[in-house]
């Protein structure tokens, strides 16, 4: 079988690059993704002894000539010996690390299996390259699935651009083609558009992450969506965080003042991992003005902020535990449960105000820190049934020689800061998560909500009532006396009960996991966009506040300028048209000065020639003046007027004007100047 | 009892165990092109209803619209990089789908990114070309069919990365080379012309569809085409071997019988020289010159009829339905050698000046009379191309229209697959009817056969070429 080729001179190159395909040598660009996925790998997942041989070993098949050839079992050998090597070599690296799905190590040893597949593919010679090439894309593929399966995220917004930019390239490799300037500059071009749509699409994912989980949310059915504006209705110690969001502003607080621990809800029991009541299980009453604005209250003492309840569907209202006020500035139905530790609903749908008075004492025990009565005493010193004692010993050994609640308070806020450190992820492994926390040895990295709950917890195992608290951490300016609080903000900390002073904010995360620390300030164009929708939010307020009449008389307004200028539109294109289709373009200069010279010739005889005649009809009527002897016009001054008009309508209308007929037209004119004119 | 069991297992052990060989070496199914953009899929019997197809099936057995539109999709809109990458694709969305705060939805985005500009790139890049092709309309099997074609640009835009190739071919036929032809980047009013070969390894009468230009600019994942429908018939001649020496019996009959026949030009007679008029000669014929110059007897020339011996050869089709499998696989082996054989009879008739008349029938009765100035040998081969196998006896119906033509023919070769008691039968009426008969029996194994003018061949001597028969 022979190949045929075609008959231009670029054949060569196609065969060159047939020749190259079959030599074994993967194109640059496959190997240039297979190493940014290792890189990525590396980047997110920490230093392993393979990636940076895998790499120098792909390096190396550009180097040496050697390749896996023959039979396919013999490269079935050398894959399952490469995951024995990984397999052994994983179970010396640490278990941990922020992923997503399945354990560290498992996910290491996938990736490493993936990349050795792709060494593998680099180092075969194959009958088929294309489809060699293709494995080794697809496996460089999975390896950077695998190595963006993590909560990361300072590395991935980089890799994958370039991952991806080799990878378009490599992609265009799956068939020999004929070399052409203009089609890499294309194909550059269009790579370059691509990377620019996906940062696009990255940066609206980002930007909307809050809206997107919501709608998440949605689509599966939740009742509220408070994991997507930070509020569990339940909270459960998980792997990860789950009251993490993106930064989507939920509140905007003008004038801010008093703990930056803005509560939502509070639980008092705990079982299994998980925070009870739920949102639903409370006892909520409506909330009265008198209840929410009480007369007692020393009005010397409280500071107003207002708060812009700005996204978000969860129903609640934030405010700190300070809270001496509470009042929404346009009046809807509100309920509370202040049992509960007195989480406030409210129907109406954001955006809304709401005004929050706030006591300047950090002790102020207001509307959301009702008296611990008896009953309630028991409930907030509730520990899980068969709660583990080795908890219990903790606590007493983090509070020995504490004598009053508050010093117990602080032994345990300083004991959770001072032992561990902060990490998004947490992987309790099996029994209960809380005690494992609190018992694994050495001790392991968590987020908020197990800080949270372990001094919920300590506390209550030396008789100190507490509750768990989640809300938003408000700490971010945006302007003067502007404070933003974007759903990343979400938080979790505990309250206690210290007797003579009453309910206390207790914050036993380390500072390096508090929102105010673990976050980067927002980009200057994610500014700019709040800009832009706050601009549209003002616009849409201006006309939600109009009156039916001024409405009306803006609408009508509008439409009567639309009208006269659609109007006059339609009468330029009008007036357009019909130039076009009718009218001839003005003559030539030299045409138009011959013409204008003509007609004053008879001007100058008192026989101007009427608009309303035609050149022809005029003189045709001079001639029978003539013969009857009306008025005197010589026979040649009619027979060079005859010869001129026949001239100049054919230059005029029928493209005829070149040189001799524009000297003859000259001459005529001239002729006719020099007719002499009779006297009146 | 347990005896006759294990025997007829380890019977019909050795009897799969035989087939499976057989299939191996003779295997010579249909290609399943699942993802070749250069076949049709729907030319595979898989896609034929069977005789009694529930209604409902129909979707399934016949290329409807709709599973036409998607196989297009999947294999001639999406590139192989393309297939394998919209797998890549769908794994990262997955994953990324869980949750945003894993960090796999920032690869997705950038693969969806890819994915988007692959498809603008189709709705800019669609091929604006003309296309003419030529190419011979008859090839030997298992010879590359070459095919030149001439592709002009049109459009304002240039054509970037333009492939050409053959858009559903049949699928025993392979584009050479299997992806196309790169073309390049063309201009407008650009002309360039491309050889492109068509490898037809075996004989039939294939309909070819026509041509179709693609583009996978710019990200090499989703193709703009363009397809120019030039419907023909390729006709692929069974190979053979040309056969040097053959010896055919001569019947009693030597009979003028084709000189009518034989020329649309006249008479065809041969000059043998001068003799004096006899008695009953042709005034005509005589040779007024010679006469002149001799003076006296009259001179008159000498003419002799041109004899034509025609020959007959018989194709044996039959490939009984209810065979074994591994004996069936031989028959069709068998048959296919038999259409080879055939086709190097009728090469060798046709060189010698015979008339021959080939009959097969197989599903249709075929027969046609060649040589001479009557039909050429690539009429035969066009016959041989497309005959079939038959699954009820052929004889049955190629005998009477034989021995309808038995007066005309000096000798009959028989090709045939076996030699059972119908076909002796049918070789002694044949010898009955005066014509000398040669049987040429086609066997896989090395058999003798104790009859005069039945020469075997079996396997060995037809893969060396049996130029002696």
């Amino acid at each position: 079988m022979t190949v045929p080729s075609i008959s231009h001179p670029n054949v060569a190159e196609t065969r060159e690059a047939l020749r190259r395909a079959d030599s074994g040598i993967m194109p640059w660009t496959v190997a240039a993704a297979g190493l940014v996925a290792l890189l990525t790998l590396t980047m997110t997942a920490g230093w392993m002894p393979l990636p940076p041989v895998f790499a120098l070993l792909i390096l190396a098949s550009y180097v040496s000539t050697a390749r896996l050839e023959g039979q396919t079992f013999h490269r079935w050998w050398v894959r399952l010996g490469l995951i024995v090597i990984i397999i052994v070599l994983n179970q010396a690296q640490p278990n941990n690390g922020d992923f997503a799905f399945g354990s560290a190590r498992a996910r290491n040893i996938l990736a490493q299996v993936y990349a050795a597949e792709f060494v593998i593919q680099c180092w075969r010679r194959s009958g088929q390259p294309v489809r060699s090439r293709l494995i080794a894309i697809v496996a460089s593929g999975l390896l950077m699935l695998s190595s963006a399966n993590t909560f990361d995220e300072r590395f991935i917004k980089y890799l994958a651009p370039l991952y991806m930019l080799f990878l378009g390239m490599a992609l265009y490799t799956h068939r020999p083609r004929l070399l052409s300037r203009m089609a890499v500059v294309g194909r550059v071009v269009f790579l370059v558009l691509t990377l620019g749509v996906g940062a696009t699409g990255y940066l609206f994912v980002d930007f909307n992450r809050g809206r997107i989980t919501e709608l998440g949310n949605r689509l599966l059915g939740e009742r509220f969506n408070f994991e997507a504006t930070g509020m569990a209705s339940n909270p459960s110690l998980g792997e990860t965080f789950g009251l993490r969001g993106g930064t989507q502003r939920v509140l905007r607080i003008t004038g801010f003042v008093g703990d930056p621990h803005l509560r939502g809800m509070a639980f008092d029991r705990y079982e299994q991992g998980r925070w009870y009541p739920s949102f639903a299980d409370r006892r909520y009453r409506p909330a009265t003005e008198r209840e929410l604005n009480p007369s007692n209250v020393a009005r010397a003492t409280i500071t107003e902020m207002t708060i812009e309840k700005m996204g978000g569907d969860t129903p609640l209202l934030f405010a700190p535990l300070q809270t001496a006020t509470l009042a929404l500035i346009e009046p809807a139905e509100m309920d509370w449960a202040p049992e509960s530790g007195g989480p406030i609903r409210t129907r109406a749908r954001p955006p809304f105000d709401y005004r929050v008075g706030v006591s300047s004492s950090e002790t102020y025990q207001g509307l959301l820190a009702n008296p611990l009565k008896a009953e309630e005493r028991t409930r907030y010193l509730q520990l899980p049934s068969r709660f583990d004692p080795r908890v219990t010993e903790l606590a007493k050994r983090i509070t020995k020689g504490a004598g009053t609640d508050a010093e117990k308070v602080e032994a345990v806020i300083g004991y959770l800061i001072g032992n561990y450190s902060y990490s998004l992820r947490f992987r309790p492994g099996r029994g209960e998560p809380l005690v494992n926390f609190l018992t694994a040895e050495p001790k392991r990295p968590a987020h908020c909500e197990y800080f949270a709950a372990a001094s919920a917890m300590l506390l209550r195992c030396v008789g100190v009532p507490t509750r768990y608290v989640t809300g938003y951490f408000a700490h971010e300016g945006d302007g003067p006396n502007i404070t933003v609080v974007r759903q990343r903000d979400a938080h979790a900390w505990s309250e206690a009960w210290i007797a003579g002073v009453g309910w206390v904010t207790v914050e036993a995360t380390p500072g390096d996991g508090r929102p105010d620390a673990d976050q980067s300030p927002p980009e200057w164009w994610r500014r700019l966009l709040e800009r832009t929708q706050d601009g549209l939010q003002i616009f849409a307020e201006f006309l939600a506040g109009l009156s039916a009449e001024q409405v009306a008389a803006i609408v009508a307004v509008i439409l009567g300028a639309g009208g006269i200028y659609g109007f006059r539109l339609y009468r330029r294109r009008k007036m357009a048209l019909a130039l076009a289709s009718f009218a001839y373009a003005p003559p030539e200069r030299r045409l138009a000065e011959l013409i204008v010279r003509f007609e004053a010739v008879f001007a100058r005889r008192g026989q101007a020639f009427p608009p309303s005649l035609p050149y022809r009809e005029h003189l045709d009527r001079l001639a029978d003046d003539a013969g009857t002897g009306k008025r005197p016009a010589t026979a040649s001054l009619l027979d060079a007027a005859r010869r001129f008009v026949a001239l100049y309508e054919a230059s005029r209308f029928g493209n005829r004007g070149d040189e001799p007929t524009i000297r003859t037209l000259q001459e005529l004119v001239e002729e006719m100047e020099r007719t002499k004119t009779p006297d009146r | 009892m347990a005896d006759i069991r294990t025997g007829n297992l380890i019977d019909q052990i050795g009897a799969a165990m035989r087939a499976a060989r057989i299939r191996r070496e003779y295997d010579d199914r249909l290609p399943f092109p699942a993802f070749d953009s250069t076949k049709d899929l729907f030319q595979h019997p898989a896609f034929s209803p069977p005789k009694k197809a529930p209604r409902r099936l129909y979707f399934v057995y016949y290329p409807s619209p709709l599973s036409r539109m998607l196989w297009r999709l999947s294999v001639v809109r999406f590139t192989r990089a393309g297939r394998w990458f919209a797998l890549l694709t769908f794994a990262l969305f997955f994953i990324g789908s869980f949750s945003i705060e894993i960090q796999v939805y920032v690869p997705f985005l950038y693969a969806a990114a890819l994915w988007g500009v692959a498809f603008l790139g189709v709705l800019l890049f669609r091929p604006r070309v003309t296309l003419t092709a030529r190419h011979p309309d008859r090839v030997r099997a298992g010879e590359t069919l070459v095919c030149e074609v001439s592709v002009t640009q049109n459009g304002h835009l240039p054509g970037l990365d333009l492939q050409l190739l053959p858009a559903r071919l049949p699928l025993r036929i392979d584009a050479v080379p299997p992806d196309g032809v790169p073309l390049g980047t063309m201009r407008r009013g650009e002309t360039r012309r491309a050889r492109l070969g068509l490898f037809c390894p075996r004989r039939g009468a294939y309909p070819l569809w026509g041509w179709r230009v693609e583009t996978d600019f710019p990200t090499g994942l989703m193709t703009a085409y363009r397809s120019f429908p030039q419907s023909s018939t390729l006709f692929v001649h069974p190979n053979f071997t040309t056969i040097r020496q053959m010896e055919v019996p001569i019947g009693r009959r030597h009979q003028p019988g084709g000189v009518a026949l034989a020329s649309k030009i006249g008479e065809s007679m041969e000059y043998l020289g001068n003799r004096e008029f006899r008695e009953g000669d042709n005034v005509r014929d005589i040779d007024w010159r010679a006469t002149a110059r001799l003076g006296g007897t009259p001179i008159v020339r000498e003419w002799r009829e041109e004899y034509f011996q025609r020959v007959g050869v018989v194709l044996d089709t039959f490939v009984p339905p209810d065979l074994p499998v591994d004996r069936k696989v031989i028959r069709r082996v068998l048959f296919e050698r038999a259409v080879s054989l055939a086709a190097a009879v009728g090469d060798y008739m046709a060189r010698q000046d015979y008339l021959v008349d080939i009959f097969a029938a197989g599903p249709n009765l075929y027969h046609l009379t060649a040589g001479r100035s009557l039909a050429y040998l690539e009429q035969i081969l066009d016959i041989l191309a497309c005959v079939e196998e038959s699954e009820t006896e052929p004889l049955s119906v190629v005998e009477p229209q034989i021995l309808g033509n038995l007066e005309q023919l000096t000798s009959v070769v028989c090709v045939f697959l076996e030699w059972d008691e119908v076909r002796q039968a049918f070789v002694e009426n044949l010898r009955r009817g005066g014509a000398g008969v040669k049987v040429l029996l086609l066997v896989e194994e090395p058999t003798t056969v104790a009859t005069r003018d039945v020469t075997v061949i079996d396997r060995d001597l037809f893969r060396s070429g049996a130029e002696v028969l």
